[in-house]
């Protein structure tokens, strides 16, 4: 399944957007976030607007950003700040971060006293900053008190200070202590001046340089970017050598085929540059990561990022994914929705977004792509799978979450005022309450009788067995699904392998890729389902819905044998086969999702989650 | 670069601790050294309570572990506690007066394990300051306690509801307490 079977066009947006001319207020609504001021797609979170029974399901309209993107947006909103304050944009990141992002409430302080709002940045507001480039210096008479080093005449030590004060450091000390930091300030006990981020930029910029004469980050960078495309317009020439230009062969394709399949080749045909240039982009992504000043922006994007309510960084590993929340759409309008938990707690509705790097996750509950069943489902159930094992007992023993978001936090030292690095939320570590509370006493140490519900054994023992059952299958789909998504990322090599051998293009192979994506979407949908039919009360929708998973699971384990059996060398041969199936596949899976959003709209389904 | 600036900073504190007027000396710090002589990324510490404030007449130990980043990474100070059996038979001999004291009662140490909460060891913490410094800034720590972050509830509860002379007094029961004699 491609991203563009997600994806509207600008026009449908906008023809949508009239119909729900309200705005959401989730978080701090921003002067300088204007949804129309990028050009991004609007997506939706599933592709139908109703189920196959015409019952309308809710979705929320978002934007998949990349990371240039939202860096545009922050550059735009410290633009628009200084727009106002006229300060300098460094000078506003700087303030901008201290608040929180919150735009208002800096305005606010700001206007009120700018003397006050500077100082409790560490900022001096009479101050006349030294030009970035001036704060490098270069001295053969130094030392550098933090590492003990000392400058001589033919080999001088090149030091830097931050522009308010002359704190003067080695670059190499300054660049380790700035490394992991996002507020920046000079490295003295006493003085705690502020770092602007162009003097950061210049600090980066001379250490960036001293690696380049060493001959290493520069031709290490040189060498990646050749490789990658090298990669990239390998593939053209590869195919054109084997079986002559691409272009032709498609239009041979096109005579001999019906328009239908022609239409299907070129779409493999744009995923797979898609995919090519997708690798380009982490590379680019890791590249970030070298320089000082490169990582301290991306840091501070993340930070910026997290701190919105509207949203979302892509929650797959190393993934610079982000997702932009824009509205619900007309459906969830006219049932009443206002807010995002209501959307997934009460409507039972789940926002799966994708990002641009095609991660599909929950945009409520930022956990893997849950299809068919609503997040309080999924939280009950993963909190349940990890009752008893080790990591969740080291959780429960070593963390608590935070009483607002819910955040595991780990206590490693230090009192017990605490701060939630995600929410900032202040509260008592002993009792959990507010931290506003224990202005004048504590009253977390008087202990507090807890009444004992005595257990019913009996019943108990029920619970397990049906848990157990559906634990079982579930459990066992999800190995399953880890055994081919590792066979998934071995497939472009076998793929090569079988054009070698048989002759045959690129495009002729993609079936047999398609059918293991296929594959993997279906086990995961059923993989969930029981996790679903767990919580659901026996009724007359509990049967339908076990009727569709079982006929998913007969598709999905006649494909996963077919593609176990048929060695790749063959595939060739089976390859009506292998499309009848993962059609038939994806159709069940299509079936089994549409009745479980059916069930959920009605008022007839009964879920039971333990409080 | 841990070893070059470690060594650097012993050779300060053995020339400092000798001087009557250093730093070191004038703030109570008696000891500062490493543990073994081979091994500079353990150290131990001996300090005296602040003249005037009610730590006075105790005298502490503390236990330094250098982090191989420093001093990228803070080191980790500990007041040494003893054994509750130890700690007992101290409160049961006789009450010396220049021993050293097996507890630490300050609202910003943990009355069992003698670990510490302070923010330039932690969240504040940046390679300019040094083995010495930190130390002296925890006996700075002793007169100036912080009761909005405290490790030792019943202590924090007191300076808190503004009993300082509570305070005061239970510090230095607890001191006389569990001070032994030094064999």
């Amino acid at each position: 399944m491609s991203g563009s079977e997600f994806s509207f066009s600008e026009e449908g947006y906008s023809s949508f957007d009239e119909d729900d001319g309200y705005q959401l207020s989730i978080g701090d609504t921003d002067v300088a976030f204007d949804p129309d001021a990028s050009q991004v797609e609007v997506k939706y979170s599933y592709p139908d607007a109703t189920t196959s029974t015409k019952v309308p399901i809710n979705r929320i309209k978002y934007q998949a950003l990349s990371y240039d993107d939202v860096d545009a947006l922050l550059t735009e909103k410290i633009k628009s700040v200084n727009g106002i304050l006229q300060v300098g944009d460094d000078e506003s990141m700087v303030l901008l971060q201290k608040f929180n992002w919150k735009v208002e409430r800096l305005l606010e302080k700001f206007l009120d006293n700018p003397i006050r709002t500077y100082d409790s940045v560490g900022l001096n507001y009479n101050a006349v900053r030294v030009q970035p480039e001036k704060l490098i210096v270069v001295d053969p008479h130094f030392f550098c008190p933090i590492c003990c080093s000392e400058g001589s005449e033919e080999n001088p030590l090149t030091t830097f200070h931050s522009g308010g004060c002359d704190h003067r450091y080695c670059v190499n000390c300054y660049a380790t202590f700035l490394k992991e930091k996002t507020t920046l300030t000079c490295m003295d006990t006493e003085c705690h001046s502020v770092i602007l981020p162009s003097e950061l930029k210049s600090l980066s910029d001379c250490i960036l340089n001293a690696e380049s004469v060493l001959g290493d980050a520069s031709n290490g960078l040189a060498a990646s970017k050749t490789e990658a495309s090298a990669d990239f317009y390998g593939y053209a020439s590869d195919s054109a050598t084997t079986r002559g230009n691409d272009y032709s062969d498609d239009e041979d394709a096109a005579e001999l085929d019906s328009d239908g399949e022609e239409i299907e080749e070129q779409r493999y045909l744009v995923e797979y540059r898609k995919r090519k240039l997708e690798k380009a982009v982490q590379d680019k992504e890791k590249q970030r990561n070298k320089s000082l000043y490169s990582r301290y922006r991306s840091k501070i994007m993340k930070d910026h990022v997290s701190q919105q309510a509207d949203f979302r960084l892509c929650p797959a590993l190393d993934c610079p994914g982000i997702v932009r929340f824009i509205d619900f759409d007309s459906n969830s309008a006219s049932s009443g929705i206002t807010g995002l938990e209501q959307f997934a707690n009460q409507h039972r509705s789940f926002p799966i977004v994708e990002c641009s790097y095609n991660h599909f996750f929950c945009f409520y509950c930022s956990k893997d792509n849950h299809v068919p069943i609503p997040c309080p489902i999924v939280k009950a159930w993963i909190k349940k799978c990890k009752d008893d094992s080790e990591t969740a007992n080291w959780i429960d023993n070593n963390t608590k979450p935070c009483p607002q978001c819910d955040t595991n936090i780990e206590k490693n030292g230090g009192c017990n005022h605490m701060t939630c690095k995600t929410c900032c939320h202040e509260f008592c570590w002993i009792c959990m309450g507010l931290w506003k509370d224990h202005k004048d006493f504590y009253k977390c140490n008087r202990y507090q009788e807890v009444k004992d519900d005595s257990p019913q054994k009996e019943n108990s023992r029920r619970y397990l067995e049906k848990y157990l059952f559906y634990y079982n299958r579930f459990a066992a789909h999800q190995t399953s699904f880890k055994k081919d998504r590792e066979f998934c990322s071995k497939l472009d090599f076998l793929i090569q392998k079988v054009q070698k051998r048989n002759k045959v293009s690129w495009i002729e192979t993609q079936f047999y890729e398609e059918a293991v994506r296929i594959l993997l979407k279906g086990r995961h949908t059923l993989m969930w389902s029981y996790a679903f039919l767990y919580y659901v009360e026996p009724c007359r929708l509990k049967h339908l819905i076990e009727d569709s998973q079982f006929e998913l699971s007969k598709a999905v384990e006649s494909l996963s044998k077919l593609i176990e059996t048929v060695k790749p060398e063959n595939i060739i041969k089976y390859r009506q086969r292998f499309i009848k199936e993962s059609g038939l596949l994806k159709s069940h899976k299509y079936a089994l999702v549409d009745i479980c959003l059916d069930a959920l709209a009605s008022d007839e389904l009964l879920i039971s989650i333990p409080t | 670069m841990s070893e070059k600036r470690l060594l650097k900073e012993l050779r300060t504190i053995s020339k400092e601790l000798v001087q009557e007027d250093s730093s070191l000396a004038l703030n109570g710090v008696l000891v500062l050294e490493p543990v073994s002589e081979g091994d500079l990324f353990e150290w131990r510490a001996r300090i005296r309570g602040p003249e005037g404030s009610c730590y006075a007449n105790g005298i502490w130990d503390l236990h330094i572990t250098v982090p191989s980043n420093y001093p990228t990474a803070p080191p980790t100070f500990r007041f040494v506690m003893s054994s509750e059996r130890n700690a007992r038979l101290a409160s049961d001999s006789p009450t010396a007066t220049r021993g050293r004291c097996l507890r630490m009662p300050h609202p910003n140490v943990n009355f069992e394990t003698g670990e510490i909460c302070l923010d330039i060891l932690q969240q504040m913490w940046t390679p300019a300051w040094s083995l010495s410094s930190s130390v002296v800034a925890i006996v700075m720590l002793l007169d100036s306690p912080e009761p909005l972050s405290p490790l030792n509830i019943d202590l924090a509860n007191l300076l808190k509801s503004g009993d300082q002379k509570g305070y005061d007094d239970l510090v230095k029961y607890y001191i006389e307490r569990f001070t032994i004699a030094e064999s």
